[in-house]
């Protein structure tokens, strides 16, 4: 018997071990192992393990988390517009970034705000609000596979969201010639869904669904 | 034919037979090698449907019978597939 097979043996439920494992090992240690054995000891051991009705109820439960999330991605989901930037030879990463944290600073920032009437400045101090449009409502980034450079901004009402993709995207191209803006901002469109936020709510839902299965066993 | 659980019953049908015995018996008349988890699979599902049970023996090499009601199982089934297998051979014949 290999350690492999002995490790796989851990996976079978505590009683069913109690029960078999003795005779599974002599059955092992009398006959040569083959190489599809430990998949067999494996696959086996998931079937043992995890029932039919386990399985249901994790892909019910990831079935209920995750249309649950998706609703409520695409119902709190803001627009978003894109522009394209090609810099020009010679312009490096550095360059580039410099130029970003020039146009995206406090004050133009603040003015933007101000003047698109962006957000409801009585509810949080401009600094915050500020912020929050630079950490998660403006991105700007390289496309991958690409040298091109990709600004997104995002929000609820899609004429602010492409007017002020307009504004940034001139801002950055306006008496510099590091990069060139191609074409101009997209019409705004639903933002793409949240990856990380189903992720985690289908996993969620899994272990929903496994918990909820174990604790109606308990009970039946 | 390769039913994990029918090969097992089926090996079970001539002797009372232990996890390795019944691995070799069923290589040998069905020709199919029963992987131990496939193997031990089986013999769990058997044993919870009371179609086998287990024997007093040597707690590694512990031989299992069949039951009553395993052996009927068994019947029903080896009946089932001797029809389909009569009924596929006359029309391969008549075809």
């Amino acid at each position: 018997m290999t350690k492999l097979q002995r490790l796989i043996l851990r996976l079978y439920p505590r009683a069913w071990r109690d029960r078999y494992v003795l005779e599974l090992e002599g059955l092992l240690q009398d006959t040569p192992t083959r190489p599809g054995d430990a998949w067999d000891l494996f696959w086996n051991a998931m079937i043992i393990r995890f029932s039919i009705r386990t399985l249901l109820s994790t892909i019910l439960g990831a079935t209920v988390f995750l249309s649950a999330a998706y609703l409520i991605d695409r119902a709190r989901a803001p627009y978003e517009s894109h522009a394209i930037f090609l810099p020009a030879a010679g312009t490096g990463p550095r360059e580039i970034n410099q130029r970003i944290q020039q146009v995206l600073n406090r004050n133009a920032l603040k003015s933007i705000i101000e003047t698109r009437e962006l957000y409801d400045t009585t509810a949080l101090p401009m600094e915050d609000l500020v912020e929050r449009m630079r950490s998660h409502s403006i991105k700007v980034g390289p496309v991958p596979q690409s040298q091109n450079i990709l600004l997104v901004f995002q929000h609820p009402d899609p004429a602010k969201t492409q007017a002020v993709t307009t504004e940034i995207s001139h801002g950055l191209v306006a008496n510099w010639n590091g990069m060139r803006l191609i074409g101009g901002a997209s019409p705004a469109i639903p933002a793409s869904v949240n990856r990380s936020l189903l992720l985690a709510a289908m996993l969620l839902g899994c272990i929903t669904g496994i918990v909820l299965n174990k604790r109606l066993s308990l009970t039946k | 034919m390769s039913d994990p659980s029918l090969l097992v019953l089926a090996s079970l049908a001539a002797a009372d037979r232990h996890g390795y015995a019944i691995m070799e018996d069923v290589e040998n008349f069905a020709g199919v090698r029963l992987g131990p988890g496939t193997l031990y699979g089986a013999i769990t599902r058997l044993e919870e449907r009371g179609w086998i049970r287990p024997l007093a023996g040597e707690e590694r090499r512990r031989p299992y019978r069949l039951t009553a009601e395993g052996r009927r199982h068994l019947q029903e089934q080896l009946t089932g597939l001797q029809a389909i297998v009569r009924t596929g051979l006359r029309r391969l014949e008549q075809g």
